[in-house]
């Protein structure tokens, strides 16, 4: 199959683009990289009478380390997030997982912009952005507004931006120096999507305690779930391969009832069980592992 | 309508409708058939070319957004020095049988060895990971991509 016609725009400035999405409301959609719109548009799952192309909005293409976290630009490729000095000195693990995206060819035009909007349940920066509480910073006609993407992502494939909102920058919020991130990707395929992306962001208190655990799993076709609340009972002990094993068998059990329990569910589970074990040791700082996170 | 791109380095006007990949008007209105088409998915990687000289995935990109960008096929007037050493790399070891995912690994990989002087095999097979081939198994063309790139650096060091 082959795109259906569609009227094509080109702009340069974000006031260009909220002032046409304004005006041509749903019928218009935004191509950033292309990487997903194009191959729906292509099996006609998607048929929209105008494609406005941000790629020359350079406005939305930049890396900053700012006073309260690291901003990114809506329109920054995969492949510069994973080999930008700045991300590596402020969150390694972002990196990392940018480097993890699909191929060399998609990492070089994919956006993380485009792939926070997309929302794909397997999706790497949509899992960062979970685990770090990312905000992103929203533009329409009526004004600036930013919103927690946790709030923001509801469901696979759908980021609820309000009518003519576009995405303008991503920020991530500093972390406390006792933070280590690690995660896992487990991939059938090269080339694609990985079947599973477990990761595992660990705050330490002074006494080398838990202070704050937070744990995003993707698997399945479910909205990877942020897993925070329930380790509270856990504050100030010691991340020890005890604690580790109750904390893992936890995650095991609640992504068992969101993602089901069948021959696949089951085979997902047991590779997580493996996984959780390497970024949980990883974030205790058990192993060389948590240094590169 | 009626769009200008440099392809290989030449100025070429080309009619469009906005809804042409560029994969399609780089085979069909061009004549410029190296660039194969696979799976118009992003996934095989056969349709892979340089934009700007970074590897792209020409099913996934359409011809208008292309005005006022360079576009290198496989083609290509002068080929790189990457180039070249990749295509002597591939006959020596034999890392093309059918031929369909040749260009697209030698576009790819072009990019590559020219931003990884230094790159390892490691390296070399995760990129690969983003071409599929149907024939070879994949053995002969990572030992044709590392003899390419040791035949590069040989010559930086001259
Ligand atoms: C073969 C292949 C393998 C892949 N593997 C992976 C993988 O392993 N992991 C992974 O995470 N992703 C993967 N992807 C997806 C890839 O990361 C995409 O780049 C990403 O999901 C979408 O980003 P994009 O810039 O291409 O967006 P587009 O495809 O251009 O757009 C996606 C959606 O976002 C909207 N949008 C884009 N920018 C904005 C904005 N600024 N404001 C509002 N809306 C916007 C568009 O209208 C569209 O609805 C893969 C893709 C391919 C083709
Ligand atoms: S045809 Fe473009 S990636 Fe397969
Ligand atoms: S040589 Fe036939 S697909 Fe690679």
């Amino acid at each position: 199959m082959k795109p259906a016609p569609f009227s094509y725009h080109r702009l340069q400035t974000v006031a260009e683009l909220v002032g046409l999405k304004a005006r041509l409301g749903d019928a218009a959609v935004i191509l950033a990289g292309g990487q997903s719109l194009v191959p729906m548009l292509t099996l006609r799952l998607s048929r929209p009478e105008h494609v406005i192309d941000v790629n020359d909005i350079v406005e939305m293409d930049h890396i900053l380390p700012e006073q309260d976290g690291l901003r990114i630009g809506a329109l920054v490729r995969h492949q510069h997030v994973a080999e930008s000095a700045v991300v590596a000195t402020h969150l390694p693990l972002l990196r990392r997982m940018a480097g993890g995206i699909g191929n060399y060819a998609v990492r070089q035009r994919g956006t993380i912009g485009g792939s926070l909007v997309l929302a794909d349940p397997a999706a790497h920066m949509p899992l960062a952005a979970l685990l770090f509480d990312a905000r992103l910073v929203l533009r329409s006609a009526r004004g600036v507004r930013t919103a927690a993407y946790r709030d923001l992502y509801r469901s696979p494939l759908n980021c609820a931006l309000d009518a003519g909102e576009v995405v303008v920058s991503v920020c991530f919020p500093r972390q406390p120096e006792a933070m280590r991130a690690v995660a896992e990707m487990f991939h059938v395929t090269a080339g694609s999507f990985p079947a599973l992306i477990c990761a595992v962001r660990l705050v330490a208190d002074a006494q080398g305690g838990l202070a704050g655990l937070t744990i995003v799993v993707a698997a399945g076709a479910v909205r990877p779930p942020v897993m925070e609340g329930m380790f509270d009972d856990l504050r100030g002990v010691r991340p020890d391969a005890a604690l580790r094993g109750e904390v893992a068998r936890r995650v095991v059990a609640h992504m068992g009832g969101l993602i089901g329990q069948d021959a696949a569910g089951r085979y997902l589970l047991s590779v997580l069980e493996g996984r959780m074990a390497v970024c949980l040791a990883g974030a205790a700082g058990d192993t060389k592992e948590g240094a590169g996170a | 309508m009626i769009i200008s791109l440099t392809v290989n380095g030449e100025v070429r006007d080309v009619a469009v409708e906005p809804h042409y990949l560029l994969s399609d008007v780089l085979r069909d209105r061009l004549d410029l058939t190296a660039t194969h088409v696979g799976c118009e998915q992003g996934i095989c990687g056969a349709c892979t070319v340089l934009v700007d000289g970074q590897s792209a995935r020409a099913c996934l990109l359409f011809a208008v957004q292309m005005e006022g960008h360079a576009v290198t096929t496989l083609e290509g007037g002068a080929p790189s020095a990457e180039l070249r050493a990749l295509r002597a790399a591939f006959h020596t070891h034999h890392a093309q049988q059918c031929g369909f995912c040749t260009p697209g690994i030698l576009m790819t990989f072009a990019a590559y060895l020219r931003d990884h002087p230094d790159c390892d095999e490691a390296g070399v097979r995760a990129v690969l990971g983003g071409n599929l081939c149907r024939c070879t198994g994949y053995g002969p063309i990572v030992r044709a991509i590392m003899a390419a790139s040791a035949a590069l650096r040989e010559v930086a060091d001259v």
